[in-house]
């Protein structure tokens, strides 16, 4: 949700009147410069929020590694709600997820399945984490992660 | 929390009994497969198939299935703990009504286990019992294999106990 407005004495005056509640945080990212020139605001957003998805991702792989640690059972292990909540990011967490794949292996093929459908994996090597790992990696390398 | 916090108060018997790590951590294989002789998989009975689970057991998560799945490895139900050098014995621990845990009697009577996924100890069966864990819910015993034989299924029958 993104509203226009201007400064005006110091102060931003939204061009429209906005259905925000009393106290809701905002970001204000200006669109031009005192010259007038184009800015590089919307980078600059897409750039904060994209260190705000790795940064939400970081937290939740550490708390899904710290709750899941001594746990055998798959279902935790997937159903533990950082793990889903991670699968709930969606396409912005297969990158981050290849990434930390390659760094440490670990319990990742549920939620690589469950966000781009695809499942690489040999029927034969389910449970073999290692193998598990190369085959969504190679996955991984030809889709360019 | 540093890990000994974590240990003392997920298993709180543990600090008392004593262990010893024989493992460094892994998340390739857990106690599950530990207990059953494998160290290069993840056994669980998901129903969706995401890991390994002997053929022909019921995928589901019950202490019934965990007994079929060590019984297809040879395993028969055993009313006791105590060492018997021709035997080798698991224990499969029950929390909430769900299996959570396996571990193994090594020969010198000392049981081995893999914490999830981090290290193996070896231990006392009651210095895993606790919330997260629960307790031990069944034992099981078979002949020990001599080292080389592997632990493939078996054919053995309960007459042969």
């Amino acid at each position: 949700m993104t509203f226009r407005g201007h400064i005006h004495n110091g102060q931003v005056v939204l061009d429209e009147p906005v259905p925000l509640a009393e106290g809701v945080e905002v970001r204000v990212s200006p669109l031009r410069g005192s010259d007038g020139a184009a800015a590089a605001p919307v980078d600059g957003l897409q750039q904060t929020g994209q260190l705000s998805v790795e940064r939400n991702f970081h937290h939740l792989v550490d708390e899904w590694k710290a709750a899941t640690a001594l746990t055998s059972s798959g279902t935790e292990l997937l159903l533990h709600p950082a793990y889903q909540r991670i699968i709930g990011m969606g396409k912005d967490a297969v990158r981050l997820i290849v990434a930390e794949m390659r760094r440490e292996p670990d319990h990742w093929f549920w939620a690589l399945k469950a966000i781009t459908g695809e499942d690489p994996v040999a029927a034969g090597d389910r449970g073999k984490i290692d193998r598990m790992t190369a085959s969504w990696l190679k996955w991984a390398e030809q889709r360019g992660y | 929390m540093d890990i000994e916090h974590l240990l003392a108060r997920q298993f709180p018997f543990l600090a008392s009994e004593g262990f010893i790590e024989t493992s460094p951590a892994s998340a390739q294989y857990n106690c599950i497969a530990w207990a059953a002789g494998q160290t290069d998989e993840w056994w669980w009975p998901l129903p969706v198939g995401a890991y390994s689970w002997p053929a022909g057991v019921p995928r589901s998560e019950t202490l019934t299935a965990f007994l079929l799945a060590f019984q297809s490895l040879g395993y028969l139900q055993c009313d006791d703990e105590k060492l018997e050098p021709t035997f080798e014995r698991i224990a499969l621990f029950v929390a909430d009504g769900k299996p959570t845990h396996a571990a193994r009697q090594l020969a010198d009577g000392s049981w081995t286990s893999k914490l999830g996924r981090w290290i193996d100890i070896s231990h006392s069966l009651r210095a895993l019992a606790g919330p997260t864990y629960g307790e031990v819910a069944a034992l099981m015993k078979r002949p020990r294999i001599a080292p080389g034989a592997g632990r493939s299924r078996t054919n053995i029958t309960s007459s042969q106990y």
